[in-house]
């Protein structure tokens, strides 16, 4: 019994320090972008702005099938099964908590995990494996405010950005596609759409995608400096960047939505 | 322009790699920076059982040790690029762990380090390696960086191969950039590690003459090199540092021509 507690609590203990590791990084890495007189505007958006390319940019055309596939799916089934049961005008409402709120968020997150989490780890972990972190340091030039930060960045306003894209295209080009099999009016689908949006919805899309970026980023960029020595370690901090990214990425969404509905919850009951 | 560093120490200063044994163990050594008009050679240290100051008159100091010994983390630690395990390094008489990357960038802009192997930005090319410090520095206009780095390109017959990434240039041309990189802000203090390898005799001419050209203009005013190979150090009279036992220590006899 005390062997498994003690295995827990150290597993507490070992993922809290990870947590307080990854946020003292974040921390860092702003306060180095902030106190470094040398490192212009110029040399931030360059690196920014190659992430947002990479990021954003290039999973344009795997966003789209995804958010095609997805949005014409959930409109043809929801469309179906609540015309059987007589709540058709309900459509817009479902589409918004399901794309917007919650499959959106989620399958971006979980794509740019996949395409640029592992190759920001991969990168950084080479640039550490090659001595190039050193040299860097050895000519004065701040790894977190010349590497981290403007991934950060350019992460977080990739993420926003994608799944954005994501969320119209699922709405939009979902309902297009939608239409050689089912017949729904436009204005009908537009006005139900255009009246179950609140101003809630567009809070919580912009929490979990901004939070994504940051923790897909963070951790990437974490693991990618965990290299200490050798090419080796470089593939083992890319799986762990990339499964540490999706397990805190499912568990945010989660719990974003969980704190939601109980807040919603509980102004229904008036407490 | 008066010399920024002074003085580098070692107090009870041990370091070893993780799961590793220690390569330096409660180290004490007070490191000979040299002055500019100092003439060379002249050991005048106090040594102490073999460990203590050599000449704080000596320009090129050589870190001495069998190959794995640690002369490379040495380099590592004096230019702040590795941390010890338990101990103090001093960089004029301030302790370099209480410093922050802010506070210690003015030592690390009097500092060049010509590394052993790696060590370059492998998304830039030659000349985007050379001329990043400068312009991110601003240690001069765009303009005069770009002068004086294609200068050197030319100097070294790097010039060919400028716009070449890292990946598609021979080894010996990786290690002449490193070794070019090292010496462009004009470092007060130069750290070679291994600087004799993977480039010709002809090279390691050019560039001894290059470093006595930068140590006859006043700003460089010590170099200090860890090599296990001799012959790099033939272009210069220098003080050997030992390295032995994980403990540095000096003789009163210095070595060289």
């Amino acid at each position: 019994m005390i062997t498994y507690i003690d295995k827990i609590g150290r597993l507490l203990t070992s993922n809290i320090q990870y947590l307080i590791r990854v946020l003292l990084m974040i921390y860092l890495s702003i306060r180095a972008t902030v106190l470094d007189q040398h490192q212009g505007l110029r040399t931030i958006i360059g690196v920014v702005s190659a992430q947002i390319y990479f990021t954003g940019w290039q999973a344009i055309p795997l966003i789209s099938v995804l958010a095609l596939a997805s949005g014409s799916i959930t409109i043809l089934q929801s469309s179906s099964e609540l015309s059987l049961l007589g709540g058709s005008e309900m459509i817009g409402n479902l589409l918004v908590v399901i794309m917007m709120r919650e499959i959106g968020p989620l399958l971006t997150a979980l794509v740019v995990v996949a395409r640029s989490g592992s190759a920001v780890a991969t990168e950084v972990g080479n640039m550490r494996a090659n001595r190039e972190i050193e040299a860097l340091e050895s000519i004065g030039i701040n790894t977190l405010s010349f590497i981290v930060f403007p991934r950060l960045i350019g992460g977080v306003i990739s993420v926003i950005c994608l799944c954005f894209y994501f969320v119209v295209i699922a709405l939009i080009g979902g309902f297009f596609l939608t239409r050689i099999i089912d017949e729904m009016p436009l204005n009908f689908y537009l006005d139900s759409l255009v009246q179950a949006l609140t101003v809630e919805d567009f809070f919580l899309f912009l929490i979990k995608t901004g939070f994504s970026g940051i923790i897909i980023f963070s951790i990437s960029c974490y693991q990618g400096l965990a290299v200490k020595r050798s090419y080796h370690e470089v593939p083992q901090v890319t799986t762990k960047a990339v499964v540490d990214s999706i397990i805190v990425v499912t568990l945010f969404n989660m719990s974003v939505t969980v704190l939601f509905y109980l807040e919603q919850l509980m102004r229904l009951r008036g407490v | 322009m008066s010399a920024l560093i002074k003085s580098l120490h070692f107090e009870k200063l041990t370091f070893h790699y993780e799961g590793q044994e220690p390569l330096l163990k409660n180290v004490d050594f007070e490191f000979p920076v040299g002055k500019r008009d100092a003439p060379c050679n002249v050991a005048a240290g106090r040594a102490q059982d073999k460990r203590g100051a050599a000449s704080r008159q000596t320009q090129v100091i050589a870190i001495r040790g069998a190959q794995g010994a640690g002369g490379s983390t040495v380099m590592q630690i004096l230019a702040g690029l590795l941390t010890p395990t338990s101990g103090s390094y001093f960089i004029n008489g301030v302790p370099v762990e209480n410093m922050s990357f802010e506070e210690f960038l003015p030592f690390r802009l009097r500092m060049g380090y010509g590394f052993d192997a790696g060590g370059l930005l492998s998304n830039r090319t030659l000349f985007e390696n050379l001329v990043l410090p400068l312009n991110y520095h601003k240690i001069c206009s765009p303009q005069e960086a770009e002068r004086r780095v294609l200068a050197l390109m030319e100097r070294f017959q790097l010039i060919d191969s400028k716009d070449l990434r890292i990946a598609y240039v021979s080894a010996s041309l990786r290690k002449m950039t490193v070794l070019i990189r090292a010496i462009i802000m004009n470092p007060e203090i130069l750290f070679l590690d291994d600087p004799g390898i993977r480039i010709s005799k002809e090279a390691q001419q050019m560039y001894a003459e290059l470093l006595r050209e930068l140590r006859n203009n006043g700003t460089l005013h010590t170099i200090f090199i860890a090599s296990f190979e001799e012959s790099f150090f033939s272009y210069f009279d220098y003080t050997p540092i030992y390295l032995e036992q994980k403990q540095l220590f000096t003789l009163k006899e210095t070595a060289g021509k």
